[in-house]
């Protein structure tokens, strides 16, 4: 009977080795499952939050009147985004339109989602959306609000989807500083001081490059990149050299630590 | 009877774990550390059941831990499915040690094993992304999520071993009455 326990730990560390062994898609499946048994629970926690947030307000105004009111916010705010992931396609169009023929540019659609859990782990930076494959969603689609660039879906479940935000580590995204030639890749720092939690990084610049506080950096958009052009990522704070590279500090965009509705790109037409 | 009540009851908790943790936001104190159940429970599941129940309530726990705080690097998972189980059942192996202690009376032990175990768990998870990240930054933020974590799950301990306990003397109740009124028929 004292062997029973030895016995079923032995199995179960050979089942914890078989676990390591499955592939990433099997372990995103898997993931994806396990989010989508989590999705009522947080759909009906958000719906509390909002709920008990807006019942001073429910109190004032009509119901009709509301729910018209937050309709037309999200057009507004869709059409901002709109605007800004196209401000960057009409410059370009312009320059080019003398000397190409007319094609049909890429359109984006986005699609409207809200953040109804920050992510539990410790060390990344993630959220979850309400929307998922049933809504058209995949993994590595761009997240964005007005303001500029949230980050990137990684597991989508039926309902539910992951995002990676920017200021995660592990998030890289191509990015050029405005007004100048100097391109770089943006990541999160990985938290270890008060100071920097909450900033991102622009890396591999050239040693050279004469970068200024509140200069506003852009996505690249290099081809096959998850990321379009020109969506604004965030602000130079500060830029120092290093022994390989310069590295620019920068503060983002949207306030990734407070964002409640945002915009994925699902698909360019 | 008493112990599959328990690791049922355990069981449950472990699945509801999630739900509450996603609904507790991150602590600013503690530069951003997160409320950790699933250690409070196996650790209590060491300390209250038999090896079995142990370790269905800790594979639970590690598999359910594991799919909850997957992520994905340039498509790989980075740390990979499957080490949060056989970290808690380590863990509930340790804690089962300290049953003669706990079963004197003394269930506070739960409390500083909780602390530690939760705390063990996220330095373990620090230390496999350094090692697959390659460099090694170690600092305040790093110090007290770790720390802040073992603290809360230190909080949970008791509010685990309060409800057990209030659950076994409502059962233990239970059947006493239908004995009684067995008998006196």
């Amino acid at each position: 009977m004292r062997r029973l326990p030895i016995i079923l730990g032995g199995l179960i560390v050979m089942g914890a080795v078989w676990l390591t062994t499955l592939s990433s898609r099997d372990v995103r499946d898997l993931q994806a499952g396990f989010m989508q048994w989590l999705a009522p629970f947080l759909k009906t926690g958000d719906a509390v939050t909002q709920q008990i947030g807006s019942l001073g307000q429910n109190l004032k105004t009509l119901d009709e009147l509301e729910e018209e009111n937050a309709k037309l916010r999200i057009q507004i705010r869709e059409l901002r985004a709109t605007n800004q992931l196209l401000r960057d396609i009409e410059a370009e169009n312009n320059k080019l339109r003398a000397a190409l023929d007319y094609r049909e540019r890429s359109v984006f659609r986005l699609l409207p989602a809200r953040v109804i859990s920050r992510d539990t782990s410790t060390w990344w930076n993630m959220v979850t959306i309400n929307r998922g494959f049933e809504d058209g969603l995949e993994s590595d689609m761009p997240v964005l609000t007005e303001s500029g660039l949230v980050g990137k879906t990684t597991t989508v479940s039926k309902n539910t989807a992951k995002v990676l935000l920017i200021s995660d580590e592990s998030c890289r995204v191509a990015a050029r500083v405005e007004g100048t030639p100097e391109q770089g890749i943006v990541s999160g720092i990985r938290p270890s001081e008060r100071q920097v939690d909450g900033f991102l990084q622009m890396t591999f610049l050239p040693k050279s490059a004469n970068l200024q506080a509140g200069q506003k950096v852009y996505t690249a958009g290099v081809t096959g990149a998850v990321f379009p052009s020109g969506i604004l990522i965030g602000t130079v704070e500060a830029f120092r050299v290093r022994a390989l590279d310069g590295q620019a500090i920068l503060s983002p965009a949207v306030d990734l630590s407070n964002v409640e509705d945002v915009f994925v790109v699902v698909e360019s037409k | 009877m008493r112990d599959v009540y328990l690791t049922m009851g355990l069981l449950g908790a472990v699945v509801m774990a999630f739900p509450l943790q996603e609904a507790i936001p991150a602590s600013e104190i503690f530069c951003g550390a997160r409320l950790l159940i699933v250690p409070s429970l196996v650790v209590y599941a060491g300390l209250a059941l038999p090896a079995v129940g142990m370790l269905v309530v800790g594979v639970l726990g590690g598999f359910l831990c594991d799919l909850a705080f997957l992520h994905f690097e340039l498509g790989r998972v980075e740390i990979g499915l499957g080490w949060s189980i056989v970290y808690f059942v380590v863990v509930g192996f340790l804690a089962s040690g300290f049953q003669p202690f706990f079963f004197r009376g003394h269930w506070w032990v739960s409390i500083p094993l909780s602390c530690v175990a939760a705390s063990l768990y996220l330095f373990l998870q620090f230390l496999m992304i350094t090692f697959r990240r390659e460099d090694i930054i170690f600092g305040e933020v790093t110090f007290w999520r770790i720390v802040g974590s073992g603290i809360f799950a230190s909080a949970v301990a008791p509010v685990v071993h309060g409800t057990a306990w209030f659950m076994e003397n409502r059962l233990r109740r239970r059947p006493r009455a239908r004995e009684s009124g067995l008998a006196r028929r």
